[in-house]
């Protein structure tokens, strides 16, 4: 503990330096404004910027570049909340309400509790990060094959949560993405798969591609044809006073959302592979479950955005996790600062906390401050940002259209992948008129090669050892998993269920 | 009988069929997921087809759009990942924007030279800065076309 | 009148548009029309580089190839003389970056880096790896991570032949993690279990990343991986031995399979190459460059302590290298019967 208060007094030099804080500050802006537009993520963002931090001192490069993850994580809502699109993988979740939210004329309260969510979520990763690494990673390691494969199952089970309508259409779309990922190398067997040729296909179709295309286009179309004198009610922002007030207040009152989401993100984060994409779908998936009013899910309320945001921003910190202990990243973006790190010379590891405990530290403690900067940032910068959905279909819709053309271009600078957006973008409007959710579809693409790896490596390890079932059912992770699948799985009938029963009761006494 | 539902379940099912045949030379660890699926997804639209041949109400697909500016941005969106091939990453775009955001813009049928002015400055400006920002400081190159030697 | 303000209005617009797409783009072109001139005028030493290189890397961004490539990027700028783009392609294992580099113009303005063995095995694995090893055009090695085979601390196996005689009795039992199909860990599977006479299971990961967690996890019995992964964790770990040639320095203690009897050199090197049919003259000062980088003290010293071993192979050595191990193991491969010919 005195060693930790030490480093600490150090890092608060580093910190609140003029120069790097504005640096850092710098970071987290730029890393919201790439978030923001679909095609660039946070992995690209920090890849280009890496090399500018060359020149800085470690402390300095470290604190930008956390900015820069933190900032980008948080920017992809804006897009995913202004146009439907998420401008990271990890927005998805915040789509759902917060596109209704823009719909109905509440973009700034969508952004308001998004910019909130994110900065509390982001500082409790950050907390946890830095006290619990050694053991959290303990936790991530136990993860093995089956353990994923149920883990990708559970996060299949979120489609029972978002098809309210229909659950088999939610069903058939989530199959399909699990199709659609198939394509490609085959990650165990190595062998090519509906590639028809297209060397290119080698590599599968990229999810943001497919995110760009299920999610964006059905909108630029939906916008090109409304008919004219519907247009001028709908996306009207108008700006009110106090929103942020309002909204930061409602979510001030639910704690249990916000904690409860970060933890899920952390966690999430923390597991090598599962990424920031799924933590926004389980904790989306978990508020809902636990909401006094799940119907009004998916309809537009704050509480959605804030659960998905809360807890991609504290997976930031989980990802981080076995990157500073192990020197495994647990995400993409992660996997980039492995690489700044060891061009500065720190190699991420056990070593780290003890070679170079004050510049971790003060990397450490920096990401709490950034998530507090992007939070002002985002919090002032919502209301101007709102005001964006004013402008004309005429001009929007043709900008959005060339910012998806050149966001799927430059994921893998590849003519193919605008084709596939493009193609993807019409059957996604052509899938929505039938009535299909583009989310179970992404769900399926995002956990189809996480189900695939582990089932077909616990396979082979059940050959080896030769029970299937052991391998699969009685290990205690596994178990747990399991069981969460099932009540997620299950969740909407029981709730149904419970619903009626109160209802037949309360019937029963007001007859009686 | 023949509603949307239907066709639809019928297209996946040939789909389906049609993955998993293809699969079907690769090795055991290639093929077994994509085949679970692709069984999977036959299941379910059985399950669907039967649960839709019934004629039921429905709502128009596409009651009361325009359907003539859907199909036009549709279309457009095709011909400028195709053009793009070809012309490169700026004539294209700047096409598209220009066109899209004069034959968008109700005020055209008014005053269309103004409108087409406006939508000019418009799109060079936006198709400027992005170019910026992506050619020079993300350094992405994007496509220069093929007639131009790209 | 409305109609030729109307016309009037389309030319002004046509004509700026013409200058936005000749100011972004006619730059490039003018650059390579002056770029020709000077190499018909000074056919001994080509004006080369006058603008920026493209450096693909195959793989994602944070890899190892990646951090080669940062490691070299200033040193690069300064022996070149112009700015150097790190570019990113992944997908296929390095197939689709390989892929797009045979189709690019071949004037030394794109190089990309390669990896040895994938370039050998992806083309003999599959079917259409979009490109052939006879395509890859190496201009340097400069790296090696030999591969080595590792237990945990509290494994059973205190050295190789306590592990080759356990396999013996019992076949399949032991797990082997390794980085993938057809991947370098691979092939160091089925030469070991071809040279011992064993039977093991592999299982793949995809990535070395992922097969490094899930065997600290304690999911597989043992693991192969490369030298910097195994440097990193050798406080965990109990490593039975190393595809190198001779010992490494900084896993001094750790004998190499040659040394035990196996005659395997397992091994993931990197280099960079360019697309085929780039001149002789524009490749050799490509060349100089990487020497330059590969007799660098500092350079050299870090890849030590960060458990990779420096190489220094020019062009003619890096091909010789290729050929070499494309014969080993495609004879390896054709004496197991793999890939498995095709119903």
């Amino acid at each position: 503990m005195a060693e930790f208060l030490q480093y600490f007094a150090g890092a608060m030099g580093h910190i609140f330096n003029l120069s790097n804080f504005l640096l850092m500050t710098l970071g987290v802006a730029a890393g919201i404004v790439v978030g923001c537009l679909p095609g660039l993520t946070a992995t690209m963002a920090l890849a280009v910027l890496v090399p500018f931090t060359f020149t800085m001192d470690p402390a300095t490069g470290l604190m930008t570049l956390g900015g820069i993850y933190v900032g980008a994580i948080y920017g992809g809502c804006i897009s995913a909340i202004l146009i439907n699109t998420p401008g990271t993988p990890s927005a998805i979740a915040t789509t759902f309400d917060g596109y209704p939210l823009t719909k109905k004329g509440k973009g700034e309260h969508a952004l308001v509790a998004a910019a909130y969510s994110s900065g509390v979520g982001g500082v409790i990763g950050a907390i946890l990060l830095m006290f619990l690494a050694p053991l959290l990673v303990k936790v991530a390691l136990k993860f093995g094959p089956p353990e994923y494969f149920w883990l990708a199952t559970f996060g299949l089970t979120i489609i029972a949560t978002l098809s309210a309508k229909s659950l088999l259409k939610g069903v058939i779309g989530g199959t399909l993405g699990l199709l659609i990922a198939t394509i490609g190398l085959a990650p165990i067997g190595g062998e090519m798969r509906y590639t028809f040729g297209f060397y290119q296909l080698q590599a599968g179709i990229e999810l943001i591609v497919a995110l760009i295309g299920f999610f964006c286009v059905p909108e630029i179309l939906s916008m090109v044809e409304e008919v004219v004198t519907e247009k001028k009610e709908i996306q009207k922002f108008k700006s009110q006073k106090g929103v942020a007030r309002e909204v930061i207040v409602k979510l001030t009152k639910q704690p249990f959302l916000l904690i409860r989401s970060a933890i899920i993100g952390c966690f999430v984060g923390i597991v090598p592979g599962a990424g920031g994409n799924v933590a926004g779908l389980v904790s989306y998936n978990e508020a809902v479950r636990w909401s006094k009013e799940p119907e009004k899910f998916g309809t537009g309320v704050v509480e959605g955005v804030a659960a998905s945001e809360s807890s991609n921003n504290a997976e930031v910190g989980g990802s981080l996790v076995p990157l500073l202990t192990l020197g495994i990243p647990g995400a993409p973006p992660a996997a980039v600062l492995m690489g700044a790190l060891m061009l500065q010379g720190m190699r991420p590891g056990p070593d780290l906390f003890v070679q170079h405990g004050d510049i971790t530290y003060t990397f450490l403690i920096s990401l709490v401050i950034a998530n507090i900067v992007m939070f002002v940032l985002g919090f002032y910068g919502a209301k101007y940002v709102a005001r964006l959905i004013n402008l004309p279909a005429s001009f929007l819709a043709p900008m959005i259209a060339f910012m998806t053309i050149i966001g799927s271009y430059s994921i893998r600078n590849n003519m193919l992948d605008v084709f596939i957006m493009v193609g993807m973008g019409l059957l996604g409007y052509i899938l929505r008129k039938l009535d299909f959710h583009p989310g179970p579809i992404v769900l399926g693409m995002i956990l189809g090669p996480i189900a695939e790896k582990g089932l077909v490596q616990s396979m082979m390890l059940a050959r080896s050892q030769g029970s299937i079932l052991e391998v699969f059912f009685t290990r205690p992770i596994s178990i747990v998993l399991i069981i969460l699948c099932l009540i997620s799985a299950f969740w909407p009938m029981i709730s149904e269920w419970n619903k009626k029963r109160r209802g037949e009761s309360q019937g029963v006494s007001s007859n009686g | 009988m023949v509603n949307r539902d239907t066709i639809f379940s019928v297209i996946v099912i040939l789909l389906s069929i049609g993955a998993y045949i293809y699969v079907g030379d690769l090795t055991i660890e290639s093929r077994f997921f994509p085949q679970v699926v692709s069984v999977l997804l036959i299941i379910f639209n059985v399950i669907h087809l039967i649960k839709n041949v019934r004629p039921r109400e429905r709502k128009k697909m596409f009651r009361n759009i325009r359907f003539d500016r859907l199909i036009a941005m549709a279309v457009g969106l095709i011909v400028y990942t195709s053009a793009m091939v070809y012309i490169g990453f700026v004539l294209s775009s700047l096409i598209f924007m220009i066109f899209y955001m004069w034959y968008l813009n109700e005020e055209r049928k008014s005053n269309g030279a103004r409108v087409l002015l406006k939508s000019a400055i418009l799109s060079i400006f936006v198709v400027g800065v992005f170019y910026g920002i992506f050619h020079n400081l993300f350094m992405i190159p994007l496509p220069v076309g093929l007639i131009f030697g790209g | 009148m409305r109609k030729l303000k109307f016309v009037g209005l389309l030319a002004m617009v046509v004509l700026l548009s013409m200058a936005l797409v000749v100011g972004c783009t006619g730059g490039q072109k003018a650059d390579e029309g002056d770029k020709a001139k000077d190499q018909e005028q000074t056919a001994e030493k080509p004006d080369f580089p006058t603008k920026p290189i493209t450096y693909i890397i195959p793989f994602n961004p944070g890899g190892q190839s990646d951090v080669e490539a940062r490691r070299q990027q200033p040193l690069l700028e300064e022996a070149l003389g112009t700015k150097i783009n790190i570019t990113y392609k992944a997908g296929g294992g390095g197939a689709v970056g390989w892929t797009e580099l045979i189709h690019t113009k071949p004037d030394g303005y794109t190089i990309a880096g390669i990896n040895i063995p994938h370039i050998i095995l992806q083309p003999i694995a599959r079917e259409n790896a979009g490109y052939t090893t006879e395509q890859i055009n190496p201009v340097a090695i400069f790296q090696g991570t030999p591969i080595g085979l590792a237990v945990l601390k509290d494994s059973p196996f205190n050295t190789l032949e306590d592990f080759i005689n356990y396999a013996k009795e019992n076949p399949g039992k032991i797990t082997v993690g390794g980085s993938g199909t057809w991947s370098g860990h691979h092939i160091a599977l089925l030469q070991l279990q071809e040279l011992a006479g064993i039977e093991l299971t592999y299982v793949p990961s995809s990535g070395a990343a992922p097969s490094v967690t899930q065997f600290l996890g304690g999911h597989t019995d043992a693991l192969f991986a490369n030298s910097n992964d195994l440097v990193t964790h050798k406080d965990k770990i109990k490593i039975l031995a190393l595809g190198s040639e001779e010992r490494f320095e900084a896993l001094s203690d750790v004998p190499t399979f040659k040394e035990l009897g196996y005659e395997m050199t397992p091994s993931i090197d990197r280099g960079v190459a360019v697309p085929p049919g780039t001149p002789e003259e524009i490749k050799s000062i490509l060349e100089d460059a990487f020497i330059q980088i590969m007799e660098n003290e500092a350079v050299r010293e870090q890849m030590i302590e960060q458990g990779f071993v420096p190489l220094k192979m020019d062009a003619k050595a890096a091909q010789e290298h290729i050929n070499k191990k494309q014969k080993e193991y495609s004879q390896l491969l054709e004496d197991l019967g793999l890939p498995e010919e095709k119903k």
